[in-house]
């Protein structure tokens, strides 16, 4: 079940939110895990069950490590459990991948490859993973206590609003409202004008860029002219930003409906003016996770004795073990998004020119014209996306070529008529003034012209909320017509 | 020489800028340059010079320079 489905929105969302809202606050949560559950079955009726086993261990595990004082077994404890949930992640997401790897491996030298079992990968495994660890390191760190009733440290994890793609939450950030689950007009209005807002950049912007974004991408390497390629690389720019991006909003805006706050993903990332910046605007749940639980732990664990002393008399100007520790925390990122080569080298990539900023790069960009570091960031970004759409290394880099000028097919421009059309031209107009910040600038200059014609500020007021929610209806609408005619594409984050 | 003074010339020196002046409500968003890498490095120089450790808990726990002060202060007692 998709969120921006007939039965999601017209039949499951409705019904559980009439239910949890009738119902006492004693019995909401158990109400929110059932339909998570009915949720997630719906969307993975195979993998229910792992999904369960997932929850147990974790549940179980919390317990013992919360119950235990001993340095020495926790530490062992917690490196155990953490293995677990890696091991299964890894059955599911990358066996496949290693065998593959592994057999081309046997092959070249004449030896029998291995047989490879591949299981489907179960929904939101990437995500409850990667929450379980934080879960159990926080509890290790005495940051939190275990959670002891399983319905409520099940719902922490399971939540339909957030189980497919996130944003991975830490069990300090939701505990308190899954104790107190109230739901205000408050919650129900800014999260229906959430839920609005992220159907709108998912079916009305990044399905419609979509189509475009796809077709370009199919084109055999040696027809692809330079313009085209650039049309398409700007479309999946802003296709994979509002998808993600609107899903969040969904996401975000569900969890307000039921009173549950969760935390925030985006901040407008393609306004960064360098990738360090990029990354702290773009999917803050998980850059967040991999500074906390990896980098910071990763790099701190590298420094020897003879590298601390250096440091303190100021002699170690450059902590080359921590930049090559961004590379590797940026390629296991690039590998957590999917099992192929691909999303590693954008992972490497991505790490060697944040290592880059990090070392002497970040310097000298403070002196560039400002308009000069956005166009670094967006080419840096572009150029890596190739990498994220494309699984197959060559044509990736045959995609590049043609953007940088060296197709085969040259520079004309003649096919590009073909995939531009009014409709296209006004969508990416759209999203492109939906990426900078500019809701509150509109607000502003609307208050000043009504200002012009109304002296009183409750009048004032009540022309901007009209305004609002004419923009909103308006979205809306635009975004039932898609719900009610084909089908919308998965969400891309999805398949992570 | 006071604990804070003592802070002040370690981020001076990991963050190579004399110019640096902190405060208890000093964060990473006002000092250039203080961003994941850089905090290891202030963590291991403020470790080393003041002889103490500091928990896997506390290396991500800081919010601003009062807190790591108050964490400093702590330990040094």
């Amino acid at each position: 079940m998709d969120f921006g489905s007939q039965n999601f929105l017209f039949f499951f969302l409705p019904i559980i939110y009439f239910v949890y809202c009738a119902i006492g606050i004693k019995m909401r949560s158990i109400v929110l895990l059932l339909a998570s559950l009915y949720f997630y079955a719906s969307g993975d009726s195979r993998s229910i069950l792992i999904f369960l086993d997932v929850l147990i261990l974790n549940y179980l595990f919390g317990l013992l490590l919360d119950r235990c004082d001993d340095p020495a077994k926790r530490a062992r404890g917690v490196a155990i459990v953490i293995a677990a949930n890696l091991a299964i992640l890894f059955i599911f997401k990358y066996l496949g991948f290693f065998c593959g790897t592994l057999n081309s491996a046997l092959q070249s030298i004449s030896l029998r490859p291995v047989g490879i079992q591949q299981f489907p990968i179960p929904l939101g495994l990437s995500f409850i993973t990667f929450q379980a660890i934080a879960y159990l390191v926080d509890i290790y760190r005495e940051d939190i206590r275990a959670e002891r009733n399983f319905f409520k440290f099940s719902l922490a994890f399971a939540m339909f609003s957030k189980i497919t793609a996130g944003p991975i939450v830490r069990m300090h950030q939701i505990e308190e409202q899954i104790a107190q689950p109230v739901v205000t007009l408050d919650d129900f209005v800014g999260g229906a004008k959430r839920i609005i807002i992220g159907l709108g950049k998912k079916l009305i912007i990044a399905d419609t860029i979509a189509k475009v974004a796809d077709q370009i991408f199919s084109i055999p390497s040696f027809e692809l002219t330079t313009p085209v390629a650039w049309l398409g690389i700007i479309c999946y720019t802003l296709q994979l930003y509002f998808d993600f991006s609107g899903y969040t909003d969904m996401a975000i805006g569900i969890g307000r409906l039921f009173g549950y706050r969760l935390p925030e993903n985006f901040d407008y990332p393609y306004t960064a003016k360098s990738l360090t910046e990029f990354w702290r605007r773009w999917h803050l749940s998980l850059s967040t996770w991999f500074r906390d639980y990896l980098y910071i732990p990763l790099s701190y664990a590298l420094m020897t004795d003879k590298i601390r002393q250096k440091i303190s008399e100021g002699t170690y100007k450059t902590n080359y073990r921590a930049l090559l520790s961004i590379v590797v925390v940026f390629t296991l990122c690039g590998l957590w998004h999917g099992s192929n080569w691909n999303f590693v080298i954008w992972g490497m990539l991505h790490g060697i020119i944040l290592a880059l900023e990090s070392w002497k790069l970040g310097k000298i960009m403070k002196k560039w014209w400002a308009p000069f570091s956005h166009l670094y960031l967006l080419s840096v970004i572009m150029i890596s996306w190739v990498f994220f759409r494309i699984p197959e290394l060559g044509r990736a880099l045959y995609f590049i070529k043609a953007l940088t000028g060296f197709g085969h097919a040259g520079f004309t421009s003649d096919q590009l008529r073909s995939y531009v059309t009014i409709e296209l031209l006004l969508v990416l107009g759209i999203a492109t003034i939906a990426s900078i910040p500019i809701a509150k600038g509109a607000k502003h200059l609307l208050k000043i012209i009504i200002s012009r014609f109304f002296s009183e500020e409750s009048t004032q007021l009540q022309f901007i909320g009209m305004a609002e929610a004419f923009m909103l209806a308006a979205v809306f609408v635009a975004s039932m017509q898609s719900v009610m005619g084909t089908a919308s594409k998965p969400f891309i984050y999805a398949q992570f | 020489m006071t604990t804070i003074e003592k802070l002040n010339a370690i981020f001076c020196q990991v963050f190579d800028d004399d110019s640096i002046q902190i405060e208890n409500e000093t964060t990473a968003n006002d000092i250039d340059g203080w961003d994941s890498l850089s905090h290891v490095n202030l963590i291991v120089a403020v470790e080393t010079q003041f002889g103490i450790k500091f928990s896997q808990k506390e290396l991500v726990s800081f919010k601003n320079v009062g807190d790591l002060l108050k964490r400093i202060e702590s330990k040094i007692s």
